[in-house]
């Protein structure tokens, strides 16, 4: 137990004041701490949110481009199926052309054809002229042997008549062979048009089709480029993040150095509010069991190297935070 | 199946620092704000990994990691202490209250991990 004395009133009265400033001064620095703790709180809220989207924007335009790990379709894989569907579409119509282009052969063969009919109709008619000339002289020598070639005119008279319907008969075939021939020729030009037209627009098609897909094909390597720079970007602000987590954890080592400075002036008020030590020695012993007290609430390297230099100008100033130190059991 | 880890640390920047690290890779988190809220939010679940602070009000370290050593459930649980404090002694005293390691803040959230990594299995 310390001896103890009455201080002087004017010493009691200044004791008294200091008594009454340090709870102040212990919830000032107590609530300095508690707003840094909010601050550091919002800031690594902050940060953690940055490297969230940042993740999220890289992740979202990798799987959109097809570097990503879901089922849709990518847009590398729709350049891919454009490009085949075009090529599929191209194929039909060189196919079609194809098939066109045999239409024409097959109508050229049947203009020629009937080209031939119309050649046999010919010789029919002849022959019909000529069965008429037959008919004719029959006709006449029956005239000249009388009453006897009577029936000879007869048959005659019916070969002219049949020489006649032949005549008119292959003429109407005639007729309806050259319509048919007209409008197979026409219809054969018309696909000749059609076709020489088709195959200069499939081939613009090919060519245009063929360009756009350079183009998205281009786009996309771009964008490729620029999602690649992105994750290296957002690997990079990971880093950086993760070093200002490591920074803001002077936060705790803060607070805690201000809690025990807190409780360090609680003990002060304490002691205070005790009578005064009588004598120096007394005095001394009261100081040396308060700094033994606060050096025994330190958690912290940092906190006992500034103790120690308070008394002792040689002790090494303290060090910056450094690598986290582990050790397994 | 998600991994469970609980973070024992009565500074909430400190608890947000450790959980974010974790959820990133891939654990489910819970948090206490010293030994006893800890002890009540484990109950009688079993976590993968328990992460704690030294110095805290109720309850300290030490004695949560004796009363979680003492139940069924966290008999082999990985427990790291977290803390700034660095003397001998107290490390000691962690490794025969049952710590499976100590690490010294300020922590860097990749080698966190990796000290995780050789701990859970």
């Amino acid at each position: 137990m310390l001896g103890l004395a009455f201080p002087s009133r004017r010493k009691r009265r200044d004791i008294q004041e200091c008594i009454a400033a340090l709870p102040v001064l212990r919830a000032q620095i107590q609530e300095a701490a508690q707003h840094v703790e909010a601050a550091v709180s919002g800031v690594c809220g902050n940060f953690q949110n940055i490297a969230d989207r940042s993740h999220e924007a890289v992740a979202k335009a990798a799987e959109m481009l097809g570097s990503g790990q879901t089922g849709g379709a990518s847009v590398e894989e729709s350049i891919e199926t454009s490009r085949a569907t075009i090529s599929r579409l191209l194929q039909r119509l060189e196919h079609a052309g194809h098939i066109s282009s045999l239409a024409i052969t097959r109508m050229d063969e049947i203009e020629q054809t009937v080209q031939g009919m119309e050649s046999l109709l010919e010789e029919v008619q002849k022959i019909s002229f000529a069965n008429k000339i037959v008919a004719l002289n029959a006709k006449i020598e029956a005239v000249h042997v009388g009453a006897l070639g009577a029936g000879f005119e007869v048959v005659a008279e019916e070969i002219s008549r049949q020489a006649e319907r032949t005549t008119g008969l292959t003429e109407g075939i005639a007729h309806r062979i050259q319509e048919t021939r007209e409008r197979v020729h026409s219809a054969a030009g018309k696909l000749k048009e059609f076709m020489a037209d088709d195959l200069a627009e499939s081939e613009a098609s090919r060519n245009a089709a063929q360009a756009a897909l350079q183009v998205l094909f281009s786009c996309h390597e771009s964008a490729c480029g620029s999602v690649a720079m992105m994750t290296s970007e957002n690997q990079s602000l990971r880093d950086e993040i993760s070093q200002a987590i490591v920074n803001l954890q002077f936060q705790d080592r803060f607070a805690q150095r201000v809690a025990h400075v807190a409780d360090a002036l609680e003990k002060v008020e304490i002691l205070l509010g005790q009578r005064t030590p009588s004598s120096d020695a007394a005095r001394g012993d009261a100081e040396k069991s308060l700094l033994e007290d606060v050096r025994s609430s330190y958690s912290m390297h940092d906190e006992r190297l500034a103790h120690s230099r308070c008394g002792n100008a040689d002790v090494a100033p303290t060090p910056a935070p450094g690598g986290m130190e582990v050790e397994l059991f | 199946m998600m991994r469970t880890a609980l973070i024992v640390d009565d500074s909430s920047s400190v608890r947000q620092m450790v959980g974010y690290t974790l959820r990133q890779a891939g654990f489910a988190v819970l948090e206490g704000c010293d030994g006893a809220d800890a002890l009540e939010k484990l109950g009688e679940q079993r976590v993968n990994l328990i992460i704690t602070d030294l110095n805290m009000p109720v309850m300290d370290g030490i004695e949560f990691i004796r009363r979680v050593r003492a139940k069924p459930n966290g008999k082999y649980t990985p427990v790291l202490m977290l803390t700034t404090e660095n003397q001998m002694d107290k490390k000691q005293e962690g490794k025969s209250a049952g710590a499976t390691g100590w690490i010294v803040k300020p922590f860097h959230p990749e080698r966190l991990l990796e000290v995780i990594a050789k701990v859970v299995a």
